[in-house]
């Protein structure tokens, strides 16, 4: 150890050492989120398959006369879809959709 | 030849690639740990978590680095706040009233000794003192880069250091006379 005034500057100095990787790399790239393209791949099979089922369940089950016998029995109860209130029920429905959506996209990956 | 640092970034926020992203932390690892080594007073665990926490957050944030300054101040500049984030979330450590382990039946020890003792001496410091003797001497920052990364003047950054040192000095006295 240096007996002049820099002798704290050379202990200092000292003390700094490379540090080795060991690990550190790769344990910060398992912690890091989904990349974003399988984000975007996710996001578009969610968004196939919601599709693909509605589809299914309005063939599968008799989609149009649900449709009617639903759109009926919202007259009948005075819920009428007026210019009103049938886009904010749809508006209501699609946020609700998109929302679920994203959560699910979001959601951390299970790799 | 290696890729440059603007390169790489290029690559992470073009492309999301990891593979970029890992030789940026490679790049950057050890200086980044070993600033948040002295921060912490030689706590390796808790430095290490939170380097890999700068690390993550500098990955979610990467799209904000303007590129105006060196990345590597930028990745200080995350370490000190994530540092700042743990001490409020935790009890601030208490100051060691131990007395130094210098000395041993009139010898010196081992670098090992020294490094213990040295981290002990700076739980005495500031955390502002701390970190601009950690960036000047972990990273080998200039004074310029430190005042950018505690967000204050070049003054007064210089202040710290001095400070810090001085502080330091009272404390590991005992090794100034070291053969």
């Amino acid at each position: 150890m240096p007996k002049n005034d820099d002798w704290l500057d050379a202990m200092l100095r000292d003390d700094d050492q490379y540090i080795q990787d060991g690990g550190f790399a790769d344990r910060v790239l398992q912690a890091l989120p989904p990349k974003r393209r399988q984000r975007t791949r996710r996001s578009a099979i969610l968004l196939a398959s919601a599709v693909i089922a509605c589809l299914l369940g309005f063939v599968v089950l008799p989609g149009g006369q649900f449709l009617l016998a639903t759109v009926t029995s919202l007259i009948k109860f005075g819920i009428a879809p007026t210019s009103t209130n049938l886009p904010v029920v749809s508006l209501a429905v699609l946020a609700t959709t998109i929302w679920g959506a994203v959560a699910v996209a979001q959601s951390p990956e299970v790799e | 030849m290696f890729p440059s640092d603007a390169s790489l970034i290029a690559r992470v926020i073009q492309d999301d690639d990891r593979h970029a992203f890992a030789q940026l932390v490679r790049r950057h690892q050890s200086q980044v740990r070993s600033v948040l080594r002295r921060l912490t007073c030689g706590n390796q665990a808790l430095s290490d978590d939170l380097a890999q926490e700068t690390f993550i957050r500098a990955y979610r944030g990467i799209k904000t680095y303007r590129g105006g300054g060196k990345f590597s101040s930028w990745l200080y500049r995350i370490a000190y706040n994530v540092f700042l984030t743990e001490r409020t979330h935790n009890q601030r450590e208490a100051v060691d009233s131990e007395p130094l382990t210098t000395l041993d039946g009139g010898r010196f020890q081992d670098k090992t000794t020294l490094r213990h003792d040295l981290m002990k001496a700076m739980k005495h410091l500031t955390e502002q003192e701390r970190a601009a003797i950690a960036l000047a001497y972990g990273a080998e920052a200039t004074h310029e880069e430190i005042a950018v990364v505690l967000e204050c003047p070049l003054g007064t950054a210089k202040s710290h250091i001095a400070r810090g040192k001085e502080k330091l000095k009272n404390h590991l006295r005992a090794w100034a006379n070291a053969e």
